[in-house]
């Protein structure tokens, strides 16, 4: 099963918190700034929609999704 | 939907132009794209010129929305540096200001707005250009003035204050960000900026400027005071980029007026700043200046060009960073709406607060409170009164 590697930039990282919304079991935000952290560095192929719509979606382009 | 459009054209590319035609092809769309943009430079990202990044965001890889791989996987034409200068609908062409003609079966419209100027000068922000001469104003000058306390004025202050440089700002109204944040939250605002060191001329606008960056500036205020300063910035809003369509046929007011799926007229969309579209989830038309909105907006118009025929009903986001403030807005709020704090932390002097309107929670704002924030984004669409109780009996509790 191929797998997905996700990488986060927390220096770019606005905590906006939309990749929260279109991963939750993926990303989460830290307590107390709101930036972005890895809950699943190499989540399942069934997350590929829902991670690659977070690289989307993140207004500061903090994310990167490659095909492991 | 009839067949696929074989042609399509983008105007416009910076983040919606940029993300409508990623979105295009993440859609599966195999025909030509031709993505044409006024700048010659590659699509970058904007919120950083302002936000705290300034000095590196003079830098074109900083702040770029694509690398050279990413913009080769888009397999689209690329016309940097090329402005267009009219629409021709009946043709379906798009027409360059250098005379050449791009033909097109659909058509996305994404060319942002303009900053407005004031005559006798002052610096406004709104290109990678523009942001290499703001840092090196503030690198020259011991006192600047701010025309604006908007969202851009305020960020300009705080970028200026750190950097030790002295700043005034001057605004028409009675409180930064009044119109947008309402009173309690704009006198939050305030007190940090002043505890910064800013001086602010609230309830006076500008009469003239005159002089220059060699010899100094000198504002004349409504109010009769005057202002001097090393260097001027006006940050007084943006207009949308729209005169390139003037003799189009298109209904023009406050942007391109669109239908609720980001539809102008039969194959024509518009995206981002420039684009004044029916939102169903507040009921109304809204032309929104913000970055997540031009990713948002970009992807739907995408979609529905290739027949999704879905309505685009965000809940808009913007945020603000100034100082150690980071202010973030869920929903569509102003100064008008009622507000009711959610939460305070007397350790972090972070807060949330609910904007209400006829009864009905239509935003949350959040001050160092993102992770919060995120969570009382449901709020929104509630009745005040419920989530005012709610929020009541949890506090007692």
């Amino acid at each position: 099963m191929s797998k997905l590697k996700v990488i986060i930039d927390q220096e770019k990282c606005v905590g906006a918190g939309q990749c929260v919304f279109a991963a939750p079991e993926v990303f989460d935000q830290r307590e107390e700034d709101g930036i972005v952290e890895l809950l699943d560095a190499e989540p399942e192929d069934s997350q590929s929609g829902a991670v690659k719509q977070a690289a989307r979606l993140c207004p500061a382009k903090a994310i990167k999704v490659e095909e492991a | 939907m009839t067949a696929p459009p074989g042609r399509i054209a983008i105007v416009g590319a910076s983040a919606a132009g940029l993300a409508a035609t990623q979105a295009l092809r993440d859609e599966g769309f195999t025909g030509e794209i031709a993505l044409i943009g006024a700048e010659p430079e590659a699509p970058y990202d904007r919120p950083p010129l302002s936000k705290g990044r300034i000095a590196s965001a003079a830098d074109h890889a900083q702040v770029a929305l694509a690398d050279a791989e990413e913009l080769a996987a888009l397999s689209a034409e690329l016309r940097f540096g090329v402005a267009a200068k009219a629409l021709d609908l009946k043709r379906r062409r798009v027409i360059l200001e250098n005379g050449e003609e791009i033909a097109w079966d659909a058509c996305v419209i994404a060319t942002g707005a303009e900053p407005i100027a004031l005559p006798g000068g002052g610096l406004t922000l709104r290109s990678l250009g523009d942001a290499v001469e703001i840092a090196a104003a503030i690198d020259a000058a011991e006192h600047i003035a701010i025309v604006g306390a908007g969202v851009l004025g305020c960020e300009l202050a705080a970028l200026a204050r750190q950097a030790g440089v002295a700043v005034t700002v001057i605004d028409p109204q009675a409180g930064p960000m009044l119109d947008r944040l309402g009173p309690r939250v704009a006198g939050r605002l305030e007190e940090m900026h002043r505890a910064q060191g800013v001086a602010f001329r609230f309830g006076s606008g500008v009469e003239t400027i005159s002089g220059d960056a060699a010899g100094g500036y000198r504002i004349a205020a409504s109010d009769g005071t005057t202002v001097e300063a090393d260097r001027v910035f006006v940050a007084i809003g943006c207009r949308p980029a729209v005169g390139w369509l003037t003799d189009s046929g298109l209904a023009l007011d406050n942007g391109v007026v669109c239908d609720a799926t980001c539809q102008a007229a039969p194959g024509v969309f518009a995206v981002g700043d420039v684009a004044n579209w029916y939102n169903p989830r507040y009921g109304r038309r809204m032309r929104i200046e913000h970055r997540m909105n031009a990713t948002e907006q970009g992807m739907a118009a995408a979609a529905n060009l290739l027949g999704a025929g879905r309505p685009f009903d965000p809940i808009p986001f913007f945020w603000t960073d100034q100082y150690d403030a980071k202010i973030q807005v869920h929903g569509v709020i102003d100064g008008t709406c009622d507000t009711d704090f959610l939460m305070e932390n007397s350790e972090s002097g972070g807060f949330a607060v609910a904007y209400s309107r006829h009864g009905r929670i239509e935003g949350v704002l959040g001050w160092n409170m993102a992770r919060e924030l995120r969570r009382a984004r449901s709020l929104i669409g509630q009745d005040r009164e419920t989530a005012r109780a709610e929020l009541a009996q949890k506090q007692g509790a």
